[in-house]
């Protein structure tokens, strides 16, 4: 097998390309870096993620310059990337590094709020749900985030990410279990309200 | 519905738990406490999830990030022309052929006696070979292509030039054109690195879109193999 000359964007200067591919990926840029936040719980993590992918992308001029649907193609694509290739190696290990970037952004303080809208917010909620997710592994995780954060159903999911509805849903379920396992370990959070029948209709 | 079915469902996603398990579920929760308990914890860590704030990322910082990718790519190009200078060889003398080459299962083109022959108005790829004897970054190749000629899906683009690499060994340069009726000329390749080139031509053909110039066509497949 002879070795394959690319002569795709031949005519095109360094300048040009770059103005192209930043054409093509700003408008997903905002939605990538946000997933890949949430993928990684940490804002440094978030862009050395987000910076690989888009490197990677940079340097296959062929797979870029034809966008079908850029921003499925490019969830696709940080998914893939996290979940392939993504070594935790560079995060320290279960650490406060980890919370303390959630806990800057979580909103409220705690004050005896029993609204699960609003106690959700707080601080120690935030902090348990952190580190209850940062338990999973990264495929579980990643389907956690895009499912109940970015709001996808299991089926869109599996068209989204190419994976069978089946892969999607057990990864789902256990990554749910095991987050509220964790997350209740340390006594139920909701033992102080109960608001529950709207609940069940509004979903 | 009893505990172990209501405490199931907890890992079912809210969307996928059918109307009336939810009514059932409902209806378990007015009596017990245990799963009217775990559905509260299950709402709030669902509310929670929900409420991960999403961080800042400005226009600027996309800027940022995108400058950072361009260095880092720009800085890899380097390292490998720095690699390719140090090596200092002369393309001329190790790039020995030019070959055309099938590299589908259907041809789309002849070559009979030394000349390349294409359906006209037929958007073809041609395999074009290069042999090398050791692998060379840094080469620019530049292609042109006779009157009648140009690279498919780029109307009148006849010369095409850029630097890229050889391994050692085949290297297949597939070359997308489409060519008119009555077109005959000479394409050429040319290779060059470091002040030393080396030329290659080929003659062109296109015949016409005819019955008798597609079974002719179809018959001379056969005798493709050859050429340098
Ligand atoms: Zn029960």
């Amino acid at each position: 097998m002879p070795s394959v000359i690319s002569f795709r964007h031949a005519q095109v200067s360094p300048a040009e390309r770059q103005a192209r591919f930043t054409a093509w990926v700003s408008p997903h840029l905002q939605q990538l870096h946000r997933i890949a936040w949430r993928f990684t719980g940490h804002s440094q993590d978030a862009e050395d993620l987000v910076q690989e992918l888009l490197l990677r992308l940079y340097r296959k001029p062929g797979v870029w310059d034809k966008p079908e649907q850029p921003g499925i193609w490019l969830i696709r694509s940080l998914h893939n990337l996290y979940v392939d290739q993504w070594r935790r190696t560079r995060r320290q290990p279960l650490s406060n590094r980890h919370n303390l970037d959630w806990d800057e952004l979580a909103g409220m303080a705690d004050s005896g709020e029993t609204d699960p809208e609003r106690l959700a917010h707080s601080r120690e909620i935030q902090r348990r749900l952190s580190a209850a997710m940062s338990t999973l592994s990264q495929e579980q995780r990643a389907i956690l985030v895009l499912h109940d954060m970015e709001g996808h159903t299991a089926g869109e999911l599996s068209l989204l990410l190419k994976l069978p509805l089946g892969t999607v849903k057990s990864r789902l379920f256990r990554a749910r279990r095991q987050v509220r396992e964790i997350f209740l370990k340390h006594g139920n959070p909701a033992a102080g309200f109960y608001v529950l029948s709207d609940e069940l209709e509004a979903t | 519905m009893n505990c172990e079915i209501s405490q199931s469902l907890l890992d079912v996603p809210a969307e996928e738990i059918p109307a009336a398990a939810r009514a059932q579920i409902q209806v378990h929760l007015e009596t017990c406490a245990a799963c009217r308990t775990a559905w509260h914890a299950q709402r709030l860590l669902g509310a929670a999830l929900a409420a991960v704030p999403a961080p800042d990322f400005s226009e600027v910082a996309g800027q940022r990030l995108l400058a950072r990718v361009f260095a880092f790519d720009t800085r890899r190009q380097q390292h490998t022309m720095v690699a390719a200078a140090a090596a200092a060889v002369l393309v001329a003398g190790l790039v020995t052929a030019l070959t055309l080459t099938r590299y589908t299962q259907t041809p789309e083109y002849v070559f009979h006696n030394g000349t390349l022959i294409l359906q006209s108005e037929q958007p073809t790829t041609v395999g074009v070979r290069f042999d090398s004897g050791s692998a060379l970054a840094n080469v620019r190749f530049t292609i042109d292509l006779p009157q009648g000629m140009q690279l498919a899906g780029q109307p009148g683009l006849r010369h095409v030039s850029w630097v890229g690499e050889l391994r050692k060994g085949q290297n297949l340069l597939k070359l997308p054109v489409v060519a008119h009726a009555g077109t005959h000329g000479v394409l050429t390749a040319e290779l060059s690195q470091n002040g030393g080139s080396r030329r290659f031509s080929l003659a062109v053909l296109a015949s016409q879109p005819n019955p008798l110039a597609v079974r002719l066509w179809h018959g001379l497949t056969h005798q493709f193999d050859t050429g340098t």
